[in-house]
This record gives C-alpha cells, structure tokens and sequence, in this order.
C-alpha cells in the first residue's frame, strides 16, 4: 500500500517514533539501573514489585518522563495518524478495493462483538474499529513510524515485530501443516509467517476487526498469499469441529478476559483434529521476568489501554491448557530468551 | 480528556498541571521538529533546483544590514521568552517600543 504522507503528517509520525526509541533505549535503561541499584534483592510477587518499583523510583526523572512519554506517544499515535491515512484515503480506499483475490474474505453483517471487545483497546478512540480505516491505519503507519523504531510493549526498543513472527511460526512442531485456523489475526502479519513457513497449507484466519480484515484481505492479494479471511471472535469462530492441523494465535490472549480466553482455548480444542498442534505466542510469565521489567510490562494494563493484560498474566496457562484437554505441553522462550515466548500442546490422539 | 475510551489519564510526574506542561513541551518540541523537517526539504529541493546550495546556507556569512536585522530579531526573541516572566508594565513597555513608524 502505497503510505507516502505529506511532509508534516509523515514528520509528525516520525517524530513519534524518536520520542519512543529516545524513551525505550535511553530512560527506561536509566530507570532500571536506578532500581537495581536501590534495590539490590527485589520482591519475586507483582504487587511487591509494583510497590517495590514505585517507592523506589518515586522523584527519578528518567523512570517518571519514560512513563510520561510512553503514555504521551500511545495517545497521539491516532491524532497523527489517523489524520494522516485521512489525507490519502482516495489512494487507501483504492488500494482497498481487490479486484483480483487471493483468498476470501466472510464478514458477518449481523455480528454483535463480545462486550469485551468494546474497551478502549491501545487507547483506539473507539476501540478497534473506531474508524473505517483502523486497519491499514495501525499496520502501516503507526507500525511503520513508531512501533518499528520505539517498540511497544513486551517488544523492547529497536527489536523487529516481523522478525518474532517468523521465528514464531518456526516454532510450530511439523514443518508442513494441511489446514492451519489463525485465531485474532488482526491485519495479518502473523498470517503471512505462517503463509511463508507453510506455503502448501490451507490458511482460515479469524478476527473481529472489520477494518483489519479489510485491510489483511487487501495484502494477502497483493502477495497470493490464497488466505480465508474470516470474521468471528476466537472463542466462536465458526470453523468445523475435528478439520485443523494447527491453530495458533499471536499475543491474542492478553487482549480478552481470561474467561473468554478460556472459551478460546476450548474453541481451538474442539476445532483440532486428534493430534493436532496449538501454538501460542504471548508474553512470558514474570516469574521468568525481571521485578522491574514485570512492572514495565503490567503498567499497560492502567495506562496503554490493555484492560485485561493483568488477569490474563496471573492466569496458568500450561495449567489452563491441561484443563482444557491438552497434552504435551511445553512453555519456552524463542532462542532462549522471553520474548517471543512460546507454548505448545497437542489434541491428544484418538 | 483521556485517550481511548480509558475513563481516567493518569499522571506521570507528581501532579497534572506538571503533565499539562510537559504534554505542551512535547507539542512544541513535535512542532519545532515539523519546522525543522521542513526546512531541511525545502534546502533539499533549492539545492536540487540550483536556486541555492546547502553549502551556501552553512557557509553563509552575513554583510553588515543583515547582521544588524539578525541581531534585533535576536534580542527581541531573546527578550520575549526569557522576559514573560517580567511584570506585565514592563512587558508592555518592551513591546510598545518595537511599534514600528
């Protein structure tokens, strides 16, 4: 998609995305060193974490302007850009329009989203699709001018969100697949890991966003990507019982409730054939994590409009997964670290 | 104002006019950066354009006039921002002298 912006919306983006990096690769390192020197032998529980973190950071400016920033940045990602994809609609609009698919693309006209779906996700004025151009919105501009160079989230400063995908989908047990479900797909950048690493597969990706689709339609396209779009929630998508080989999702979980990612996970079990692989990505336990980082990491949950990203972090997940059928399961970090971190389990065979 | 549909924004730096004033500065500094941005393309497309050459920009050294015209927008500049902290008479009296005619 052609996202060539006018000099000041593409300045103003840009912008973001220094103020970002600045936040993530120089004040937040400088916040932690404070800690670890203040507090040398830090508590192992979140809330003495959160309580450990707060007293003594309490008046350190790098601590205070990185949170300051971080908040100031994930707010006025959608004043610039969603002006921005505004002053070239005609061009995205176009772009839009497939005329020659890959794919198809089911959207449900008489859909009603889960209650949950309608909070103020990633601080989105309106939620997920609070404009008609969300979409290529989110995943072209504001990955490509802030994400990219000042992280988000669980992927720290200068890391690449492409990249974790790719290793991701590495990380699914069989090196082919006949039938792969995708659940929250999004605008399809974890799709199209999956496409590269399985190109003989056959790719249903689920998701509630109308604008994502859209827009994910719109790129499988332009790649041949031969990709069935799908609108659903996770935990209802619609897919026959017994038909998939893998299902896997990609930091979906820490966006619904834990008891609709229950549901989720009863969903994928029942849509695997006996034997067949989940792969789930998500952002590791904090156990595995540092006090201050953990911290770093639940401070979303108030302030970057992340509203189930707590109780979703407290749940046991390889426990959840044995409760909901599920066999040989494994929890790990890509590469040895905790970020892609990875759990697998198996449909147990008939 | 919150973001999103998130009720409350917290604050971030021991009271909310202290996040009023940094959220201006970080406006201004996104401005200024805009300007600079633009300035730097404009230089760009002059220079492509043979109506002037960045190295003539950096190598330039004013004559006489222009120094004189820089050095008052200078002070005046200078008097301005440092100076809003001056009672408002003085203030006031700063600026009816810059009257022209």
């Amino acid at each position: 998609m052609d996202t060539d912006l006018r000099q000041r919306r593409r300045a103003g983006l840009e912008f973001l995305g220094a103020v970002q990096h600045f936040a993530g690769k120089t004040l937040q390192p400088a916040a932690a060193a404070a800690y670890a020197a203040a507090v040398p032998a830090p508590p192992e529980e979140l809330d003495e974490r959160r309580e450990s973190v707060t007293t003594a950071l309490d008046g350190n400016a790098a601590w205070e302007f990185d949170r300051f920033l971080t908040r100031w940045v994930a707010e006025e990602i959608y004043v610039r850009a969603l002006p921005a994809i505004e002053e070239i609609r005609p061009g995205v609009e176009s772009w839009l329009d497939v005329e020659n698919p890959s794919g198809t693309l089911t959207l449900a006209d008489d859909l009603v989203p889960p209650a949950y779906w309608e909070h103020g996700f990633h601080l989105a004025p309106g939620g997920w699709d609070g404009h008609d151009l969300m979409g290529p919105a989110i995943s072209e501009l504001v990955f490509a001018y802030v994400l990219t160079p000042g992280g988000v989230g669980a992927v720290r400063t200068g890391e690449n969100l492409n990249d974790q995908r790719a290793q991701v989908a590495a990380e699914a047990p069989r090196g082919s697949y006949r039938r792969i479900v995708e659940f929250g797909a999004s605008s399809g950048r974890f799709t199209f890991a999956l496409r590269a690493r399985f190109p003989d597969a056959a790719i249903t990706a689920v998701e509630l966003s109308e604008t994502a689709l859209r827009h994910a339609y719109a790129l499988a396209a332009r790649s041949d990507a031969r990709i069935d779009w799908v609108q659903a929630p996770a935990e209802d998508s619609g897919v026959d019982s017994d038909s998939a080989d893998l299902v896997a999702f990609y930091t979906l979980m820490h966006e619904v409730p834990a008891e609709a990612n229950r549901r989720i996970l009863a969903e994928a079990f029942r849509i695997l054939e006996p034997g067949g692989d989940l792969l789930i990505s998500e952002i590791a336990p904090y156990a595995t994590q540092s006090a201050f980082r953990a911290v770093v990491l639940d401070w979303e949950t108030e302030n970057r409009g992340e509203p189930y990203w707590r109780e979703v972090m407290d749940m046991d997940l390889p426990h959840e997964l044995a409760e909901a059928g599920f066999v040989d399961i494994r929890s790990y970090g890509v590469g040895g670290g905790v970020y892609p971190w990875v759990t697998r389990a198996t449909k147990p065979a008939r | 104002m919150s973001g999103g549909d998130v009720p409350e924004r917290p604050t971030y730096l021991g009271s909310d006019r202290f996040d009023d004033l940094a959220r201006m500065i970080t406006e201004l500094m996104s401005e200024l950066w805009i300007l600079k941005d633009r300035n730097m393309v404009l230089e760009k497309l002059l220079d492509d354009a043979g109506v002037v050459t960045t190295a003539a920009i950096d190598e330039y050294v004013p004559d006489h006039d222009t120094s004189v015209v820089l050095a008052a927008e200078r002070a005046a500049f200078t008097a301005r921002i440092l100076g809003a902290v001056l009672p408002q008479d003085e203030r006031l009296a700063r600026e009816l002298g810059t009257v022209a005619g």
